[in-house]
C-alpha cells in the first residue's frame, strides 16, 4: 500500500473518526482505523468500529498502489494533528507503516487487518432523502437531553420517527424531555420509528455542513445506515418501545413567564456561582409582580438576582430548578424571547421559543427540584 | 364558586377477554378466561360476561375458575392486541381534551369542563368516546360522568357493560347512601372488613360517623372517607405522576411454611428495594409486608419509622419483625412482598431532582421475581 495527501485534507475528512474508537479496550482490534487503499478509483478510506456504530470515511487521495491495513487509531491521530501543513506520504513494508512528511518519519507497527470486524456494504439502494440542515437541527435540540442510564438503555438514544409529512426526535433522561419536530416531507410510505444511539447520531451532526444538503438513509431491521458525503455510518438500533412520554407532558399549565432569554441565562449563571454543589439550585420567586432569581449555599453565602422586562400571567409561585439543566434548555432556545408555563412549584416545567420558523416545533419540558 | 367539573370515566369491558373473543369470534357467548393456565398457579387476569355468571373474578386463582367452571375456555391474553386497542382508545381519549389520566392499559379518567369540541354536555363526549371506540375497535366500554373523580368511576360501574351511566349532583346523594362500603375508592378488603365490623355497611351508614371517629379508626385516610361519602372528591385529572412507593414481592412455585425460606426470601426482596432505592437516591420511612397465605388469604402489616430508611438490613429486620408476629405456627404461604412508602428524597436540604414517572417505569431489569 501506497498513497499520499495533503495534511489537512487528511486532517478534516478523519477529525471525528476517533469519537468512534471505544475507550474501553475490550477487543484489541478496535483500537485501530482500518485503512484501505484503492489505485484503481484513487480512493483512500478509513474505517473505525466500536461494533456499536461502525463509521466509514471515503475520499481521494494519490494511491500508487492498493492495499489494506490496520493501526493505532490514537498514534495515526496525533502524528497527524502534529505534522506541518505539507504533503504526507504513506507506505506500508511488510508489517509497518511508513508515514513521512517534510523532515520527520514515523513507522507504526500494523495490526491484523484481517481481524477487523466486517464492515457492512454501503448501500444506495432503497435510501430515503433526508434534509440534513433540518435533520441536525433535531439532533442539536434533542441531544442534550439524553440518559446516560446504561440500565435504562431505551433513554440513552434518541427516538426518531418520520412520517410523511414531518419528523419528529425525543430525548429524556427523567428529568427533562427534549422534542423536536420539523415539518417536511419524506418519501415513506409509512412511519417509521426507532431508537438510535447518540453516538453515531452526534457524529453525523459533527460532520453536517452546507456543503451537502442531503443525509441518505437506509433502515434495515437492527441497523440504521447514514450515507452522507464522504462518511457513511451504521448504527444499530436500539431495542425496546419507547414509551408514550407526552402524557407526562401538563396541558394546564396556566403560570406563564416570557423573558428575554438572554437576560435569565446570564442572572441564572450569576445566582448559580453560590448555588449548591449537591442540589444545583436556584429558586424562582414569583410574587408581587418581582422575579426573584436566587440560590444559597451552606456556610458561604446566597446570590439573589431582581429580573426586570418580562410579562408574568399567573399566580405566586416558588418553583426551583437544577441551574445546569435549566441552562442546557436556555442554550437551545432560538428565539430572543423564550415562554415558561409552570403549574405549581412541584410539577413539570414547560419551555417554548416564542417565535421559530413555523416548519420546526418544539418542547422542553424541566422537572423541577422537590421543595421542602 | 368555583365552576363545576365535569369528569368522565372510561372503562373497558372485560378487556383482555374481550380482545381475544374479537379475534377469535368462535368464542363469542363462551365463557372465556384469561390468564394463567387452569392448571398453574396463575391466576384469572380477566373473564368474560358468560363465565362471570360463575363467579369468577379476576385475580381468582386459575384453579379454582377452573373448578367453579369446567368448561371454561383458558387462553392466554394477546398483549400485542391488547396494546393497540389500548393505544387506539387512548387516541380518542386525546381527539377531545387533552387532560387524560390513564389509570390503566383500559382505564382512563377525563376532565372534558374545557374539551377541544367546546361541547357543554358531558354526556353527548361519553357517548361519542364509545361510539367511536366501538367503531375503530369492535370493543365496547363503560362511561361514567360526573363532577368528580370518584363519582365518575361508580358511574362506568354501574350499568356495564356497554353502560353509560351520569351522576349529577342531585343523584349523587342517593347513589352514595346505597352503595355497598366496598365500593367506595380506596376501601380495600381489609378496611371494608372494619368498616362491617364498625356497622357500615353502606354510604349512609358512614356518613352517620363523625369525622373525628373515623379518623380515631383509620387514621388519616378517615379524611378521605368522610368527605367521599359526601360525594367531596378534588383529586384533580393528573397527566403526570411521580412514584409514591416501590414494591417487589415473590411468588413461590410451591407454598412454603419453612420460616427459614422466608426470612431468606424477605432479604432478597428487601435488598432489591434496597439496590433500587440507592441508585434512585430516595429514601422511605413506611415499610409494608404483604403476606398471601395458601388459601389466597393477604394481609399486609405497615411499620413507619421516624428516620427515612434505605438500606436493606433495616428492612430486613423490619420485615421479620412483622413477617413473625403475623404468621401463626404451620402456615403455608404462597407469596411474600415488601413495599416502601412515604418516600423522601435523599439530597441535602431535602431538595431533590423530581423524575418523570414513565422514565422510572422502564427499568433495564425486571425487579419482580
Amino acid at each position: 500500500m501506497k498513497f499520499s495527501i495533503v495534511k489537512q485534507d487528511l486532517q478534516t475528512k478523519i477529525q471525528y473518526l476517533y469519537n468512534i474508537v471505544p475507550s474501553k479496550n475490550t477487543m484489541p482490534i478496535l483500537t485501530n482505523y482500518l485503512i484501505e487503499a484503492d489505485s484503481q478509483n484513487n480512493l483512500l478510506k478509513f474505517t473505525a468500529t466500536d461494533l456499536e456504530i461502525t463509521v466509514v470515511v471515503e475520499f481521494e487521495a494519490s494511491i500508487v498502489e492498493s492495499g489494506k491495513t490496520a493501526v493505532s487509531a490514537r498514534n495515526l491521530n496525533e502524528i497527524i494533528n502534529s505534522l506541518p501543513d505539507s504533503v504526507i506520504q504513506f507506505r506500508q513494508e511488510e508489517d509497518t507503516l511508513k508515514i513521512h512528511c517534510e523532515r520527520s518519519k514515523f513507522s507504526l507497527l500494523c495490526a491484523e487487518s484481517n481481524q477487523f470486524p466486517l464492515i457492512p456494504q454501503k448501500n444506495l439502494d432503497k435510501v430515503i432523502e433526508i434534509n440534513a440542515a433540518m435533520f441536525k437541527k433535531m439532533i442539536d435540540n434533542t441531544h442534550f437531553a439524553v440518559s446516560t442510564e446504561i440500565n435504562r438503555p431505551i433513554f440513552t438514544g434518541i427516538y426518531w420517527k418520520m412520517n410523511t409529512d414531518s419528523q419528529l426526535m425525543v430525548a429524556t433522561d427523567g428529568k427533562k424531555i427534549a422534542e423536536f419536530q420539523i415539518r417536511n416531507n419524506i418519501n415513506i410510505q409509512e412511519p417509521v420509528e426507532q431508537i438510535i444511539p447518540t453516538k453515531g447520531l452526534l457524529f453525523l451532526d459533527k460532520v453536517i455542513s452546507e456543503d451537502t444538503p442531503i443525509v441518505n438513509v437506509l433502515i434495515e431491521s437492527n441497523r440504521v445506515m447514514f450515507s452522507y458525503s464522504n462518511y457513511t455510518i451504521f448504527t444499530h438500533i436500539i431495542e425496546g418501545r419507547f414509551p408514550d412520554y407526552t402524557k407526562a407532558i401538563p396541558v394546564n399549565n396556566t403560570n406563564i413567564l416570557t423573558i428575554n432569554k438572554n437576560a435569565l441565562k446570564e442572572a441564572v449563571k450569576r445566582v448559580s456561582l453560590l448555588a449548591s454543589e449537591d442540589t444545583f439550585k436556584v429558586k424562582f420567586e414569583l410574587a408581587d409582580n418581582q422575579l426573584v432569581i436566587s440560590s444559597a449555599k451552606r456556610e458561604e453565602g446566597e446570590a439573589v438576582e431582581k429580573m426586570e422586562d418580562y410579562t408574568y400571567n399567573g399566580n405566586n409561585l416558588t418553583i426551583a430548578f437544577n441551574y445546569r439543566y435549566l441552562i442546557s434548555i436556555l442554550n437551545v432556545i432560538e428565539s430572543e424571547n423564550l415562554e415558561i408555563k409552570m403549574g405549581k412549584s412541584n410539577e413539570p416545567a414547560l419551555f417554548f421559543n416564542t417565535d421559530l420558523d413555523e416548519s420546526y416545533s418544539a418542547r422542553f419540558l424541566l422537572m423541577p427540584l422537590r421543595l421542602v | 364558586m368555583e365552576e363545576v367539573r365535569k369528569i368522565i370515566h372510561v372503562d373497558m369491558d372485560a378487556f383482555f377477554a374481550a380482545v381475544y373473543i374479537r379475534d377469535h369470534p368462535e368464542l363469542k357467548g363462551k365463557p372465556v378466561i384469561c390468564g394463567g393456565p387452569a392448571q398453574s398457579r396463575g391466576v384469572v387476569s380477566t373473564c368474560s360476561y358468560e363465565a362471570r355468571k360463575y363467579g369468577i373474578h379476576s385475580a381468582m386463582p386459575s384453579f379454582k375458575a377452573h373448578r367453579l367452571c369446567p368448561q371454561g375456555i383458558f387462553v392466554k391474553p394477546d398483549f400485542a392486541a391488547i396494546r393497540k386497542a389500548s393505544q387506539q382508545i387512548r387516541e380518542i381519549f386525546y381527539e377531545y381534551t387533552d387532560l387524560v389520566e390513564p389509570v390503566s392499559i383500559d382505564e382512563a379518567y377525563l376532565d372534558v369542563t374545557d374539551n377541544n369540541l367546546k361541547e357543554p354536555i358531558a354526556t353527548n363526549i361519553a357517548r361519542a368516546i364509545k361510539q367511536k371506540i366501538f367503531a375503530r375497535t369492535r370493543l365496547t366500554a363503560s362511561a361514567g360522568v360526573s363532577y368528580n373523580k370518584f363519582l365518575a368511576k361508580i358511574g362506568s360501574e354501574l350499568n356495564k357493560p356497554d353502560g353509560l351511566a351520569v351522576i349529577p349532583p342531585s343523584r349523587a346523594e342517593d347513589i352514595l347512601n346505597n352503595l355497598p362500603i366496598g365500593k367506595f375508592h380506596g376501601i380495600g378488603r381489609a378496611s371494608e372488613r372494619k368498616m362491617i365490623s364498625l356497622g357500615i355497611l353502606r354510604g349512609k351508614d358512614l356518613k352517620e360517623r363523625s369525622l373525628n371517629e373515623l379518623i380515631r379508626h383509620f387514621g388519616k385516610v378517615g379524611n378521605f372517607y368522610y368527605h367521599i361519602v359526601r360525594g367531596i372528591d378534588q383529586r384533580e385529572v393528573s397527566t403526570h405522576r411521580t412514584r409514591k412507593s416501590l414494591g417487589c414481592e415473590k411468588t413461590f412455585s410451591r407454598d412454603i411454611s419453612d420460616v427459614e425460606e422466608m426470612l431468606e426470601a424477605i432479604n432478597r426482596i428487601a435488598e432489591k428495594i434496597s439496590a433500587k432505592m440507592q441508585e434512585n437516591k430516595f429514601k422511605a420511612k413506611t415499610l409494608t409486608v404483604k403476606i398471601k397465605y395458601a388459601n389466597f388469604d393477604a394481609v399486609s402489616r405497615s411499620k413507619t419509622l421516624n428516620e427515612a430508611f434505605n438500606k436493606s438490613d433495616i428492612m430486613h429486620h423490619l420485615g421479620r419483625k412483622m413477617l413473625l408476629e403475623t404468621i401463626g405456627p404451620d402456615c403455608k404461604i404462597r407469596l411474600l412482598g415488601l413495599s416502601v412508602s412515604s418516600l423522601e428524597w435523599q439530597e441535602k436540604e431535602h431538595c431533590r431532582q423530581q423524575l418523570l414517572e414513565f422514565y422510572l417505569d422502564q427499568e433495564g431489569y425486571e425487579l419482580e421475581d
